[in-house]
């Protein structure tokens, strides 16, 4: 059975990205988005995250592991470090 | 007075943070187009998207209005951030707010290009000298900040 485009998008940023971990989600509208950690994205700004990002998934169209029209289904990859992540994700202070 | 609460089929705090990730992923593609008024405007409304997200999350209440600063304070009041997120949300709110208006829906880069003028955002952003496109400084200081309140506020909002 063909990975649905969440799944292949998975693989390819794991593998694809240092330290590469994965929170994604399919929107109602069938867009691909969500969180995506790496270590490569310390000392990189927002933009040079984004083209990381854009290249990778440029190297798995030419590799045939995507499809053009699978770009248009991703939506917006939330970037973060290993750092940000973990700050982003502690508990609330309501929770303390 | 500026929240009433729900109406039946009004949206709520799911629909929100969609919103948010939609029109952030909107704002990225104006930016990488060079489109930087429109990219301003959906920043903006990305922001808005999490704000109301975190607030009905909390308070069942919808926001009316378009005031960001006023929208945090009231995340803030309803016990959303954790205190040490304060300065950084406070900051980062400030600079897509001294650009953001709800009217740039309208507004053309001639116009826009006035404002920033108006506002000696053609000059500096915060104590940067703008060298350059300002339209693009500041496109990219506003989106660079939209994607950091997203990026902190988005698990919140699938934390509520």
């Amino acid at each position: 059975m063909q990975a649905t485009l969440k799944d292949r998008i998975d693989q390819i940023i794991q593998k694809g990205l240092k330290d590469g971990r994965t929170d994604l989600e399919v929107l109602p509208n069938g867009h691909v988005c969500g969180h995506v950690v790496s270590s490569e994205f310390e000392r990189l700004d927002f933009e040079e995250r984004r083209k990381r990002i854009r290249v990778l998934l440029g190297e798995a169209v030419d590799a045939g592991h995507l499809l053009d029209s699978d770009l248009k289904r991703v939506s917006t990859l939330l970037t973060y470090t290993p750092d940000e992540w973990s700050i982003a994700t502690s508990d609330l202070a309501s929770d303390n | 007075m500026t929240a009433r609460a729900a109406q039946p089929g009004a949206m709520g705090a799911d629909d929100y943070r969609e919103g948010a990730l939609l029109r952030l992923a909107d704002a990225q593609i104006l930016y990488d187009a060079g489109q930087w008024v429109g990219c301003v405007y959906l920043a903006g409304r990305a922001v808005q998207c999490i704000l109301r997200s975190l607030l009905w999350a909390r308070s069942s209440q919808q926001h009316v209005g378009h005031s960001l600063p006023q929208m945090l304070d009231e995340v803030r009041r309803v016990g959303f951030l954790r205190e040490r997120d304060f300065d950084g949300f406070d900051s980062k709110i400030d600079v897509i707010a001294v650009v953001w208006r709800n009217d740039l829906r309208f507004t053309g880069l001639r116009r826009f290009e006035r404002l920033l003028k108006q506002g000696k955002r053609d000059q500096f952003i915060g104590q940067t000298k703008v060298t350059g496109d300002a339209s693009k400084a500041n496109a990219k200081s506003v989106l660079e900040a939209t994607e950091w309140v997203v990026q902190r506020g988005e698990p919140l909002c699938k934390r509520r």
